[in-house]
């Protein structure tokens, strides 16, 4: 049975998450008060899953978007909206963040309002299985990039005070043998978020959502089957609404899970054993 | 017991190595610089290896080092660097070698180790973080990134190493008395409460002894690791005045120094 093809509201989530996605979306009406219009966000691998909806979200509450990816600008251009720019870099390659920043001097933006680090790269299996080129990719996809291009973008957002934001995850806190890689390059990067948050208090807002598993293309690209447990995970659109709803919040942390709040709780109470 | 310690040239991995010396384990030391140092008593039971951790290659090349004399029982990953300062004014090489050396060289020395099947039965990962796990780390944002990645990374190994019988210490010091530690903070600073790292190396010897999970050596870091944990916003503040200001202060002294 194709998990798409389930009904959206089977994954609801427990009461609690209030804030979350149970609310039906209403990202599109005009009294909200987080419409972004004129606005300029850049969001790193919008080309499919979560980001691919949170882009949505964004350019349908007015935002200007520069969308990251790796795929080529012809494969992509078909699905770009209106007012969404597109620039190619691999982010698993160490020229990258010069490539985005080269194409954000190209679209004249002086500010940035909200910088997205969202592209992400897996790997499922035991640690000794992985080979040292995955290692690396995992390493430079998920961490090194968004530090470096969280740097060279510093001046933009900073003239802007705006907002850097990593998309984390729930397994950054747990124990996770058969992506031991993965989670350590996300618990890497909350570090560094909480670090980074410290350190430009006042200037630059920093925060960390960490969703919690959703059902897009993510896993099997991971190498990673299987349907029967994608049946329970949250679908994307849901989760890049509730990611959309938590950006106009100073929260430095917060979880979009099935019981959002427990998981947040029991992350907290994890990191800091 | 057949010990490796990376970063065993100074600070606290010489003194780890002394230690385990003087407990007549044999240790296998690397280091990618081991000029300057004392020579080290050449006995069987101390070898001298030389491999700059933040290269994949020298790495898979020291595991061959390491598989020639056989299996090992402990290994400790505590080669870490850092770089310091306004974090838009760090070079980008330089955050990069922090994260390769503290994070991606412990990551796939483990795994080659692993592969290899190196690791002894009953065998020990030791891995040196940091106490900024516990808190935050200002002024030294990718040093904090690559603890919290070790420190997770490790984690997520002890399930699945414990049903081969191997076990995992993670460890979390504060600031250490060691050239390192002083080379990257304020120069406020006085020096005053940091540990000796002979008495650190002790207590990483005894937990591992004890086969403890996690060790914060040292009260001082103890007190201040319970501050983190409860109360973040606490910890926040005091890591940002007595840490990040200072350190601010101390780089746009060198920068006025700096020849134009
Ligand atoms: N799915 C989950 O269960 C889950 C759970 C927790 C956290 N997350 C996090 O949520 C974020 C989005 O995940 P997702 O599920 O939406 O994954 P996804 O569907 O695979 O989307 C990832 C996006 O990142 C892009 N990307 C990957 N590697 C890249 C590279 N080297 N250079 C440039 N772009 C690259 C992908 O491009 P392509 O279109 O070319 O592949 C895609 O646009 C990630 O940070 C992920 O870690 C996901």
């Amino acid at each position: 049975m194709n998990p798409a093809a389930l009904p959206a509201r089977r994954y609801r989530l427990l009461p609690g998450s209030r804030n979350a996605a149970t609310r039906p979306s209403s990202a599109g009406s005009a009294d909200h008060a987080t419409s972004l219009s004129g606005r300029r966000v850049v969001i790193t691998g919008g080309t499919d899953g979560i980001g691919l909806h949170l882009a949505r979200i964004m350019t349908c509450q007015g935002a200007d978007l520069l969308i990251v990816g790796r795929q080529r600008e012809d494969a992509v251009r078909a699905n770009l909206m209106h007012r969404q720019h597109y620039v190619r870099a691999d982010l698993s390659r160490p020229d990258s963040p010069a490539l985005v920043s080269q194409a954000i001097d190209a679209l004249g933006w002086q500010k940035i309002d909200i910088l997205i680090h969202n592209a992400a790269a897996g790997w499922v299996g035991p640690v000794e299985e992985q080979s040292a080129a995955s290692v690396d990719e995992l390493i430079s996809t998920n961490l090194l990039s968004p530090i470096i291009l969280s740097q060279l973008l510093t001046p933009q957002l900073r003239m802007a005070g705006g907002k850097i934001l990593f998309i984390g995850s729930v397994s950054a806190d747990q124990p996770c043998p058969s992506f031991a890689v993965y989670s350590a390059t996300k618990a890497a990067l909350s570090g560094f978020a909480r670090s980074l948050r410290s350190e430009l208090k006042g200037e630059i807002d920093v925060q960390v959502i960490h969703p919690g598993p959703t059902r897009t293309a993510f896993h099997t690209k991971s190498g990673f089957r299987s349907p029967r447990l994608a049946r329970f995970f949250m679908p994307p659109d849901v989760v890049a609404n509730a990611i959309f709803r938590r950006i106009e919040r100073k929260h430095a942390t917060s979880t979009v899970s099935h019981g959002a709040w427990l998981t947040e709780l029991f992350r907290r109470v994890r990191v800091r054993i | 017991m057949r010990v490796v310690i990376t970063g065993a040239a100074r600070g606290l991995g010489a003194a780890l190595t002394s230690r385990f010396l003087s407990a007549r384990h044999s240790v296998i030391a690397v280091d990618c610089d081991w000029q300057n140092c004392k020579p080290g008593a050449q006995h069987e039971a101390h070898i001298r290896l030389q491999a700059d951790l933040s290269d994949p290659s020298e790495i898979a090349g020291l595991v061959s080092s390491v598989r020639e004399t056989g299996s090992v029982d402990v290994v400790i990953h505590n080669a870490g660097i850092n770089a310091t300062g306004p974090f838009d004014q760090i070079a980008v090489s330089a955050m990069c070698r922090v994260i390769e050396v503290n994070l991606r060289a412990p990551i796939l020395m483990t795994s080659a180790l692993l592969k290899q099947q190196l690791i002894a039965e009953n065998g020990t990962l030791v891995f040196i973080g940091s106490l900024s796990s516990h808190l935050s780390y200002p002024g030294a944002a990718a040093y904090a990134a690559s603890k919290d990645g070790l420190l997770s990374f490790a984690r997520s190994l002890t399930p699945s190493l414990a049903k081969r019988n191997i076990a995992c210490l993670s460890v979390l010091p504060g600031p250490l008395d060691t050239q390192h530690a002083r080379r990257h903070a304020p120069q406020s600073a006085d020096g005053t409460g940091r540990l000796d790292p002979a008495i650190a190396a002790d207590k990483i010897y005894a937990a591992l002894q004890r086969q403890r999970k996690t060790l914060v050596p040292g009260w001082r870091a103890r007190i201040y690791s319970r501050i983190g944990t409860t109360a973040p916003w606490l910890a926040e503040r005091i890591m940002r005045k007595a840490v990040f200001l200072p350190l601010c202060e101390t780089h746009a002294e060198t920068v006025r120094e700096m020849p134009k």
